[in-house]
């Protein structure tokens, strides 16, 4: 019966089908909504959680023996919400000299961080840390995969005591130094100057501007909005998760160690919504189809409100497991919806074959 | 499952739909499914790119498996898919819609036996993720009349070899769910294979491994070459920054255990993105063409020297199919190809992706297409 249904829809909408003619003015609004209100509005409160990251790096380094590590572990929560609020921008500055994988180094099947990371605290008695030697090194030392190692779990005991205890506190504030500063450099870059990326990406006119047309923008920022939510499922949620129950692998998660997968999940499919909801909703003439993609997004967000446990657990929990492929299935919903139905209502010249594969 | 009553309405829609037909007879005609503003179709058009018919699809379809000789061509759903459509490519009629067997999903992918009796279809099992390729009687109203394993997960392309007798098969070696559609579930744990089935019997004559290093590989589609041997085009799932070969040559049933990797300039295969979309040999069996809807290009290499001839580019450009051979210069038939943004082109050794006359339509071309 899907199927005489589907037909039928597909015989009417064929002959009701208007021919989505779409202004350019309404593609120069739409990323104006998104620069403006969703992408550089993001930026500053990344800058804020890392310059706040920075201060609270410094002053529990100060006497790391005697002070709880808790504020700095609350800082680091916050840098990573702010992160996960706009790790689905991939382009213009934080594109530039690697910035967003020195951001934040994932996934890493290989264990490279752990791997150079031990490398670089192997030579704590005759080497130097510092946050200029730290951003011209491996991406993967210096995010914060890495500062998550050294400030949670076990390894957080070696900040206090012992042969490299020192060293390790210099390279927890070489970490929060050099976030705060590729945070600063990103806005800024956005932001200032005669050669500022907000500016170059919303005025097309110029013989060396990044998008020749407003379309391809939008197209960048659709490319954005979906890969904010692919995350969320094909890594995010698949790795973790497995096959089944027995192959669930809760290390496969994306913070473990901070206990807070689950949360940077939930900040990637917020972020995805608000930029949804400001930049691209304003743009859409087919009501039905905002109706569904908003409905989408908000059982998403219900689906990992109601996971109540974090992913880390909860893939190999019975119960919770269910809770987290019920998620997984929402989100992969949400996903279709965005890949099949978006760029045609709003003739956004996405790639049919390069975005899903097969 | 599809209804009679649904099986009806697609025949019935497809009396409707096809465009007037005005070909020049001898041409061959070029198959590729499309999607157009959330509907979805296949299309034949001629080697200028004018569309000779459509066929509405009840969901995305993929690619095809033709026998030219019998008028046959199927049209299978992408997976997981529920449908596969039988069709005479020559004239667009629709002879029989085909729904999958219960807890199987069709793949995108099938392929006639050498007198087009049955048609093998790969397909999972929805239940566990294994592999099997379907058999379809083509005399008994492609009814399903059994099925091969695979021996392995995500089976995909599947092609006969010039010998009439042996499949090969691609197994991506991914494990996904029914109830989870398209997701990954298995990236560190991949085996994927290329597997060689006698077509008679389903018996296993050889399955070769990638080495254990590059098991991310995930071997998707197939193109055979005028000696035999089969060329494999695969999606790498590890890290974005991996250094991994993309396209291998493997010397047949009867050859080694271990692929051999075709080379590509270093700044070519960083292009390519990890991903092969479609591949297909010309029809001179000498070139082979690869192409990467994410690289937007397509390589192409002479499988004699085995050496890298070409490298064209095109925005989201996936489908390729063999260009009907050209009887005053055999040497250089090239290729079509197709782009998720509209385009179709040719490319030869003359032909550096020249936009074909009649691609101005606003069809978004799907992955894969054939010369029917």
């Amino acid at each position: 019966m899907r199927f005489v249904a589907s037909i039928l829809v597909l015989l009417l909408t064929i002959g009701a089908m208007p021919v989505a003619a779409v202004e350019n003015s309404t593609y120069a609004t739409l990323n104006k909504a998104a620069v403006e209100r969703h992408i550089l509005p993001r930026y500053h409160a990344l800058v804020g959680a890392t310059a706040a990251l920075e201060t609270a790096a410094k002053a529990y380094c100060a006497a790391p023996a005697v002070l709880p590590i808790a504020d700095l572990q609350s800082a680091f929560g916050q840098t990573m919400d702010a992160w996960q609020d706009i790790q689905h921008i991939r382009f213009g500055p934080v594109d530039w000299f690697f910035r967003s994988q020195r951001f934040a180094f994932w996934p890493d099947p290989r264990n490279t961080i752990g791997k150079q990371m031990a490398e670089l605290l192997a030579k704590h008695q005759s080497g130097s840390v510092d946050p200029e030697g730290l951003a011209k090194g491996s991406v993967a030392t210096q995010g914060l995969p890495a500062l998550e190692r050294l400030i949670f779990g076990e390894e957080a005991g070696k900040l206090k005591a012992g042969d490299d205890a020192a060293y390790r506190c210099r390279y927890v504030e070489a970490i929060a130094i050099n976030l705060a500063r590729m945070a600063r450099d990103t806005s800024s870059e956005w932001r200032e100057g005669d050669k500022a990326f907000a500016g170059a990406m919303l005025d097309n006119t110029k013989p060396d501007a990044p998008y020749r047309e407003a379309k391809e923008a939008t197209l960048e920022l659709f490319k954005a909005l979906y890969l904010a939510v692919e995350l969320a499922s094909d890594h995010k949620l698949a790795r973790p998760l497995g096959a089944s129950l027995k192959d669930a692998r809760p290390r496969l998660a994306e913070s473990w160690r901070s206990q807070r997968s689950l949360r940077n999940i939930q900040r990637n499919l917020g972020a995805a919504r608000e930029l949804y909801l400001t930049a691209f909703a304003p743009a859409m003439s087919d009501t039905a189809l905002h109706a569904a993609i908003r409905e989408a997004f908000d059982k998403s967000l219900a689906a990992a409100d109601a996971v109540k446990q974090p992913l880390e657990s909860a893939v190999e929990d019975k119960a919770g497991r269910l809770l987290a492929e019920k998620l997984a299935t929402e989100v992969l919903a949400l996903k279709k919806l965005l890949g099949d139905r978006l760029p045609p209502a709003l003739d956004i010249p996405v790639g049919f074959n390069a975005l899903d594969g097969d | 499952m599809i209804t009679r009553r649904s099986a009806i309405a697609i025949l019935g829609a497809a009396a409707v739909l096809p465009l007037p037909g005005y070909g020049s007879p001898g041409n061959r005609l070029y198959l590729n499914a499309y999607g157009e503003r959330g509907g979805f179709g296949l299309a034949a058009f001629d080697v200028q790119g004018e569309i000779r018919y459509r066929l509405m699809l009840p969901g995305r379809g993929h690619s095809f498996a033709c026998h030219a000789d019998r008028a046959l061509a199927v049209a299978f759903s992408r997976r997981p898919g529920d449908y596969a459509l039988v069709f005479d490519p020559a004239s667009g009629t629709v002879m029989q819609l085909i729904s999958a067997a219960q807890d199987r999903y069709f793949c995108g992918h099938g392929a006639f036996s050498a007198d087009g009796r049955v048609m093998f279809a790969t397909e999972v099992i929805g239940s566990t993720g294994d592999g099997v390729a379907g058999i379809y009687d083509a005399a008994d109203s492609w009814r399903r009349i059994g099925e091969y394993r695979t021996h392995g997960l995500d089976p995909h392309e599947i092609r006969l070899l010039p010998d009439g007798r042996t499949l090969a098969i691609a197994n991506g070696g991914i494990l996904m769910r029914a109830d989870m559609p398209r997701l990954k579930l298995n990236i560190p744990d991949m085996d994927p294979s290329l597997v060689y089935l006698d077509s008679r019997d389903g018996s296993m004559i050889r399955q070769v491994r990638p080495e254990r290093e590059l098991r991310q590989l995930s071997i998707r589609h197939i193109a055979i070459d005028r000696y035999g041997r089969v060329a494999v085009a695969m999606q790498y799932e590890g890290p974005e920054q991996d250094a991994v070969p993309l396209v291998a040559l493997h010397d047949g049933p009867g050859g080694s255990d271990t692929f051999q990797y075709l080379p590509m300039p270093e700044a070519q295969r960083v292009a390519m993105r990890q991903y092969c979309g479609s591949t297909t040999v010309d029809s001179t069996g000498r070139f082979l063409a690869v192409s990467s809807p994410r690289g937007n290009r397509v390589l192409v290499w002479n499988l004699a020297s085995e050496s890298l001839v070409q490298a064209a580019q095109a925005r989201d450009v996936c489908g390729v199919a063999a260009a009907e051979a050209n009887i005053t210069s055999t040497a250089e038939a090239g290729f079509i190809l197709s782009s998720g943004l509209g385009g179709l082109f040719r490319l030869s050794a003359q032909h550096d992706m020249d936009a074909l006359a009649g691609s101005g339509s606003r069809l978004q071309w799907d992955n894969h297409m054939i010369c029917a």
